[in-house]
């Protein structure tokens, strides 16, 4: 009997480096290590099935990663997390697991937004009403237009349509906390950090980036925002 | 050092590559240990990762309690360039500790085109290049490996090498720097007179090379009592007995082999001419099955890697191959095992086609000679029917892509073996399956060009100049037809300056340092490597790069490593050297009968095989 877990997973600043692909290849053999029973994929080359809701950029810490795990025997759910947290590097820690029924969507196809914390040290001379202001009105526009370098060439789209909520932190002096809420989508979706330098464009401020941090992923519906661990299908 | 470097990481490429908290990274207090080695590999991370000496290396002296190894690897340019700017010192990736902080730093010299790379990480780490230049506050520079066994150009910069295996040794120098230490250290002489007296060191500053008016060597010199004539390396005699690396450091990043890797042997008596590995790691000694499994066993803990190696010279060999894999995959079902170094047999390709089944897209063939004439010249014994042999036993087997790695400029080289080379492609494009496979999709011919390596039969040869080597190129080329093809060559300029480094002397030194002056750094990596800059460097010293590379020695001449041994007899290389000229054949001394090459008789170590009818001691009784 297949038994299908959703689990959060936090990445911390040890790990902050390591790309989506190579996580996926750390969390793989550390199960491995934990000899927990993976189920797999059939083909010449079968894989271990593990599947992230969404890839997490380079240079992030997250608080709040999902990732679906498949196995061929059950497994207590306590017995699961704590031997595969003995053998996660430090930094990454499975931190809620939850199991769910087989009949469940591929986590990556439901969850659908992705809120960010990020911090900013102001230039000299901006102080937080400025800044505050500033931010509404960049995000109060119509359209901004940002290009991306990708393998197909560049692409060039409006970043406003994937901001659904924002939150400017404290009053006080630098740096600024602001929560962003961003869409994802299968088309895709926009980077924090892309957000940001689009910002500094439209100002013409020379700020910093101080961190990038994920809350969390959730999911979207006409009757409220879930998180993976308590929405139900 | 840790707030600076947080603020570099994001901005470099492949962060991951200088973090050094990957699982099973030792991390030791320096306070608390006596002496610190810096492993350092003169590569990018991803090739140093995955040299298995260096995990050895790591393990071994960290299980010792009064020591720590650390890692450090050549930073990609950006890195360098961002370093440099915020004037951080190159350090060890454990704890960050810079370089000049350590004990000892032992590079590993895999390759001749990395050698600038050693220069800029010395100077990066803050360190003297020359080792003259060095105090006592300063680390001792030393190094290892396979171009150890000529390490003259490097001469000028090392306080001494260390020659063949290093399992025994390190911990015989290591005792050795801390029993200096405790004294005061301060006198670096003293360390490296008694570091002479070790079996296998060698102390460059410790011979004066005399250079006649040709400009060849007229001889070598001990200027110390201490120093031997004639340095023999050192060799394990029973690898059971050497501890293996059975929780090596598994990187986050994909490195160039990504994988646990299993140690059946070391040495290999195929007899190649022109391989150095098959030469200077004789003679061959097996592990033993038990030991082996035992070793999976704890891999297969230890690192949850999905893919093992079993590696060796000429992995097929290993007197119990079908019993070890049979064994391997029935304990591990999900473990994928994988054969480098495939011999070009039928019996090789079908253990492929059994343990990695369809996993991998192409087969890789080294026939490296393109007629049986040059085959047997370069005594690499494998036939015609071999080749058809193993291509239709792949194309039976299901694969349709395949990789032939062949050599050009080999000694004695016409025409007519270069045709060999299309010949042997053509053949396997429109090789046929049984009724009903498939065909063949893709021939990918690479053709590399041949460096004379010292301490092999060819250590006397020329190697072909440039132009004939584009001419060759050509040949091969045009006779090409078939659309499957891809024709890969290499770059002969790259490959002139192995063959420059490779049988050097101390002279060079000085065209090293200049080019390192001038930037020269990862001549290993096309876009990096720069030849107008070498040019200049070896102008500026008044060194003629062709004396070494392009020049026919004779039987007589002292050549720069003549005092260095791996235990083989010279003469059994001269009259390798002559058989090949005539175009004969010498049999695998551990499946037939003694080729008389001196390892055995020499280190006193007899051929170790592990398998059923193959028995050991016969074949070294075949020597008296």
């Amino acid at each position: 009997m297949l038994q299908k877990l959703w689990a959060r997973l936090i990445k911390g600043p040890e790990v902050r480096f390591i790309s989506h692909l190579d996580l996926v290849g750390t969390v793989e053999k550390a199960l491995r290590r934990a000899r927990v029973p993976m189920a797999y994929s059939q083909g010449f080359n079968p894989q271990p099935k593990i599947a992230f809701a969404a890839a997490l950029p380079v240079g992030m810490t997250s608080s709040g990663e999902y990732v679906e795990f498949t196995l061929r025997e059950t497994w207590p759910l306590d017995h699961f997390r704590e031997q595969v947290n003995g053998q996660l590097p430090p930094g990454l820690k499975l931190e809620e697991v939850k199991e769910v029924p087989g009949k469940y969507p591929a986590l990556m196809a439901v969850v659908n937004l992705a809120r960010y914390q990020v911090g900013l040290e102001l230039p000299a001379g901006v102080a937080w009403e400025h800044f505050s202001l500033a931010w509404e009105g960049f995000l109060d526009r119509e359209e901004v237009t940002i290009t991306r370098q990708t393998r197909k060439g560049v692409r060039r789209f409006n970043l406003i349509p994937y901001v659904r909520a924002y939150q400017i932190h404290g009053d006080g002096p630098a740096p600024i906390t602001v929560t962003v809420d961003l869409k994802l989508g299968p088309r895709g979706s926009v980077r924090p950090a892309e957000l940001i330098e689009a910002f500094w464009a439209n100002t013409g401020w020379a700020g910093r980036v101080v961190f990038l941090h994920r809350e969390g992923l959730y999911i979207v519906r006409d009757d409220g925002i879930y998180s993976p661990l308590t929405v139900e299908f | 050092m840790k707030q600076e470097l947080e603020e570099i990481l994001p901005q470099v490429s492949k962060p991951t590559r200088y973090l050094g908290t990957e699982w099973n990274a030792i991390k030791k207090d320096h306070r608390q240990v006596e002496v610190s080695f810096a492993l350092a590999f003169p590569d990018v991370y991803e090739v140093g990762m995955s040299h298995l000496g260096s995990k050895i290396l790591y393990h071994i002296i960290n299980q010792r309690q009064d020591a720590v190894a650390e890692r450090v690897y050549a930073p990609w340019p950006d890195m360098e360039a961002r370093m440099r700017e915020a004037s951080l010192p190159l350090f060890g990736l454990e704890t960050r500790t810079p370089l000049a902080d350590f004990d000892m730093i032992g590079f590993s010299l895999q390759y001749e085109l990395t050698y600038t790379n050693v220069l800029n990480m010395l100077e990066l780490g803050k360190i003297p290049l020359l080792q003259r230049e060095r105090g006592p506050e300063d680390p001792f520079v030393i190094a290892g490996g396979p171009c150890a066994f000529n390490p003259e150009p490097l001469a000028d910069f090392l306080d001494l090498v260390v020659l063949g295996e290093g399992e025994e040794v390190i911990g015989e120098l290591l005792t050795a720097l801390k029993e200096w230490k405790r004294e005061g250290g301060q006198d670096r002489e003293a360390f490296l007179s008694r570091a002479a007296t070790i079996p296998g060191i060698y102390v460059p500053s410790f011979y004066r090379i005399q250079y006649g008016e040709d400009g060849t060597i007229k001889g070598v010199e001990p200027t110390r009592p201490e120093a031997a004539p004639r340095v023999e390396k050192r060799v394990v005699a029973d690898l059971d007995a050497v501890d293996f690396p059975t929780a090596p450091v598994v990187p986050f990043m994909d490195v160039v082999h990504d994988r646990a890797m299993l140690e059946l042997f070391r040495g290999c008596a195929r007899g190649c001419r022109f391989c150095q590995a098959g030469m200077i790691y004789r003679p061959v000694r097996e592990r033993s099955l038990e030991k082996l499994l035992a070793q999976a066993e704890a891999l297969q803990r230890t690192t949850g890697y999905p893919e093992m190696s079993l590696t060796s010279l000429s992995s097929t060999d290993y007197s119990q191959i079908r019993e070890l894999i049979r064994r391997l995959q029935e304990a591990y079902g999900e473990l994928k095992l994988s054969l480098p170094s495939l011999r070009v047999d039928s019996f090789s390709v079908n253990l492929a086609r059994e343990v990695e089944g369809l996993r991998k897209a192409s087969i890789t063939l080294a026939p490296e000679a393109g007629s049986q004439r040059l085959r047997d010249v370069i005594n690499k014994n494998v036939t015609e029917e071999d080749i058809a042999e193993a291509v239709a036993g792949a194309v039976a087997g299901g694969w349709s892509a395949f990789k032939l790695y062949f050599m050009i400029g080999l000694p004695t080289e016409e025409d007519e073996d270069l045709l060999g080379i299309a010949r042997i492609a053509e053949q396997v494009a429109r090789a046929r399956g049984p009724e009903g496979g498939r065909g063949v999709r893709r021939v990918t011919v690479s053709v590399s060009n041949f460096v004379p390596k010292p301490h092999t039969p060819f250590q006397w040869e020329p190697q072909v100049e440039e132009g004939e080597l584009h001419r060759r190129q050509q040949v091969i080329r045009r006779a090409l037809k078939d659309r499957r093809i891809i024709f890969n060559t290499h770059d002969t300029k790259a490959s002139f300056l192995e063959a420059v480094f490779a049988r050097g002397d101390r002279r060079l030194g000085e065209a090293l340092l200049a080019a390192h002056r001038l930037g020269c750094r990862f001549d290993g990596w096309t876009e990096h490597f720069d030849y107008r800059k070498w040019e200049e460097a070896f102008a500026a010293c008044g060194l003629d790069p062709a004396f070494y590379a392009l020049r026919r020695r004779p039987f007589t001449e002292v050549l720069p490593w003549d005092h260095l041994s791996p235990g083989l007899a010279k003469d059994f290389l001269w009259r390798e050297y002559q058989r090949a000229l005539r175009g004969e054949a010498t049999v695998d001394c551990s499946l037939v009968s003694c080729s008389q090459c001196g390892v055995c008789p020499t280190l006193e170590l007899p051929i170790r095989l592990r398998g059923g009818d193959k028995d050991a001691p016969e074949a070294v009784g075949q020597i008296d």
